[in-house]
């Protein structure tokens, strides 16, 4: 009844495939399809790999992906068709009652059959970052959070119905243009626009348990324990879903300043990244690398180390200059 | 008991009071008050301007360090930023309120709101979209400024005094202690854009999409207007409940709003809004009447004059080395 949908460059593929298999296990006859902002290299056949793969051609005419491209970076530019991506698999597999996006840094631990017990009196599910206030004044903070959007675009949950096929249609007409990442002008690739889905949409259900959507951004608030084979949350229930992103490559994603967890203080992330790195190890190839040929801009650069402790300090200094009051003369 | 509120200054007692005649003509059994950034020793107001409805002042309500707030903040922002302190101290002051509800003073209330009513028996925190449905094209307001400024318009909440409620008024006197700022860029925007956190954080939050709730330039494009029997009528179905009347400038009637450019009233554009004309020309009259020419010109005692940052070819000076310093660590090597 499921069909779950990713949306990935090449040197993704290793981890969409992680996630595929993940899904194959905890539910077996879920479909899996992995659709490709990217193009595949030379020598690597589609159906060479394990999953369905629909490549960006699929959606639109070269020339207008080489429009997008030039607009857009790689993050930006997988955000500008995940609409499309996810619209066109819906229409292709209509037999399909239940579909879920997933980033490919996803992975499933039990089956999605919670998402569809969540959809018999719901449409479409979202899973905020925090579901709790932060009580410090780490990064990132709330203010970053308004920036980028409160619900995680790595998931998303929806039941065929005449209000998914609205919100496909409307996110689609919202995002393909205006993905780009702007703070200022509210923009931020295709996840801020979920915003306005529970005003917009009807049978929208905000997911509140701490099992679902486990990532970098709210380990803080959860601690895992193996019990019998299988990871517990806070004692809560068995984990449904973690996000790896940002956890096995600090610079992907949205929090690459994150300086409220630390990985190196949590064995039970530590185990859990272990074992993910595992399966990950398995499913990498030396062709599946390489920069991504859709998305011609520049990623913003991620500073490290002393560059960036000095950038942060200049930055307060010139903060300073702007504000400090300067005795009148005369 | 349900206990109805609002926050302004002198200057807008008009809109205050007339607000307060609305609901005493639709849910005479609320409580009223007008909660008022203001001093009103300072304004000494002729006992012909003093409204018939009891004022609060925010100088009484306790807010810890409040002069460090006038310091911080604006006008705009300081009066939006004691919102959660007024309802926290009702909270604590009138225990025989079971519910409170917020309006903007720019608000009138048109029917009993026995809906809402209900709903805060089921739900501890009742918030209303800017609109409940995609903007139909990029004028102003769009789907981009509601997603800087906030999804709820912060004109109204209604609350249950409950766990729940108060953990999320305590949670937003925090934030708006130091941050009911208007910066964009940093994701602030007064305590409005906060309130996205609401459905994220708390369970018991319930979205109203009633098309008669908190009607407004930002979802005219939605709404339509009509009079059966008397009574306005939104879409036709729906009995309108409260109208907000946000940057409506009664000496200036063929303007919707200072903040839109989607609609007008002048009969001889396209973007004309009869149906909508009546509406406004019934809130100019009862602004008139009650005053606002003269509360109008009542300077508020928590403005501050403007801030000018001195020396500005200085500072400019000071930080461009520093800014090269600056653009020289981020370049890719």
């Amino acid at each position: 009844m499921f069909a779950v949908l990713t949306v990935c460059h090449t040197r993704q593929l290793p981890q969409a495939i992680t996630l595929g298999k993940s899904i194959q296990k905890v539910t077996p006859g879920a479909l899996f399809l992995i659709g490709l902002a990217d193009k595949l290299p030379d020598g690597i056949a589609a159906d060479s790999l394990p999953f369905t793969v629909i490549p960006a051609s699929d959606l639109l005419p070269e020339a207008e992906l080489a429009g997008l491209s030039a607009a857009y970076t790689p993050t930006e530019m997988a955000g500008a068709l995940k609409p499309l991506f996810l619209q066109t698999c819906y229409e292709r597999y209509p037999d399909r009652p239940t579909f879920v996006y997933a980033d490919p840094n996803l992975c499933f631990f039990q089956s999605l059959d919670a998402i569809s017990d969540q959809l018999t009196d719901a449409t479409l599910l979202l899973t905020p970052y925090l579901i709790n206030p932060p009580a410090d004044s780490k990064f990132p903070d709330e203010k970053h959070l308004q920036n980028i959007g409160l619900y995680n675009s790595d998931f998303l949950a929806l039941r065929r119905s005449d209000e998914a096929t609205r919100f496909l249609t409307w996110w689609d007409s919202r995002v393909r243009t205006r993905a780009h990442i702007n703070f200022c002008e509210g923009l931020c690739t295709d996840q801020i626009w979920l915003m306005h889905i529970p005003a917009f949409f009807d049978g929208v259900r905000i997911i509140h348990q701490p099992t679902w959507h486990a990532g970098l951004w709210n380990l803080h608030n959860r601690q895992l324990q193996l019990h019998s084979g299988q990871w517990q949350v806070n004692g809560q229930g068995p984990l449904f879903f973690a996000n790896f992103k940002g956890l096995t490559n600090p610079d992907e994603g949205f929090f690459p300043y994150q300086n409220r967890l630390f990985v190196g203080k949590r064995p039970d992330i530590q185990q859990l990244m272990t074992s993910y790195n595992q399966q990950l190890q398995v499913n990498r190839q030396p062709a599946l690398t390489g920069i991504p040929v859709y998305g011609r801009q520049p990623e913003p650069l991620i500073l490290r180390g002393w560059r960036k402790g000095a950038v942060d300090s200049l930055r307060k200094l010139t903060a300073f200059i702007d504000t400090m009051p300067i005795p009148v003369l005369r | 008991m349900t206990l109805a509120f609002t926050i302004c200054s002198v200057n807008y007692l008009a809109q205050a009071r007339t607000l307060g005649d609305s609901l005493l003509a639709t849910n005479p059994d609320w409580e009223y008050i007008i909660g008022l950034v203001d001093d009103l020793s300072a304004a000494n107001l002729p006992d012909a301007l003093r409204p018939p409805y009891p004022m609060l002042e925010v100088a009484k309500i306790n807010i810890p360090d409040f002069q460090a707030m006038c310091d911080r903040y604006d006008i705009t922002e300081l009066n939006t930023a004691v919102k959660p302190f007024f309802i926290d101290y009702f909270y604590a002051s009138k225990p025989e309120m079971t519910e409170i509800i917020y309006f903007d003073p720019d608000i009138i209330v048109f029917q009993p709101l026995t809906e809402l009513q209900e709903r805060l028996a089921s739900y501890s925190i009742v918030v209303t979209p800017h609109t409940c449905s995609p903007t139909p094209d990029w004028e102003r307001p769009n789907e981009l400024h509601h997603l800087n400024t906030g999804i709820f318009n912060l004109g109204f909440v209604g609350l249950r005094k409950d766990a729940e409620s108060q953990a999320f008024v305590n949670w937003w006197k925090e934030r708006l202690t130091y941050e009911c700022r208007i910066d964009l860029c940093a994701g602030l925007f007064v305590d409005q854009h906060w309130v996205n956190f609401a459905p994220a954080y708390y369970q018991s939050v319930y979205i109203d999409k009633n098309p008669g709730y908190n009607v407004a330039y930002w979802n005219l494009h939605e709404r339509f207007f009509s009079k059966q029997d008397d009574q306005w009528m939104v879409n036709g179905n729906y009995p309108l409940l409260f109208f907000h009347y946000s940057g409506y400038n009664p000496y200036k009637p063929n303007e919707v709003s200072k903040y839109q450019t989607r609609y007008t009233f002048d009969s001889t554009d396209p973007r004309n809004r009869p149906d909508a004309f009546p509406l406004f020309l019934y809130y100019r009259d009862q602004l008139l009447a009650n005053a606002n020419d003269t509360y109008s010109h009542y300077p508020c005692v928590y403005i501050k004059p403007p801030a000018v940052p001195r020396y500005k070819r200085v500072r400019k000076a000071l930080k461009a080395p520093l800014n090269r310093l600056i653009t020289l660590l981020e370049k890719r090597n």
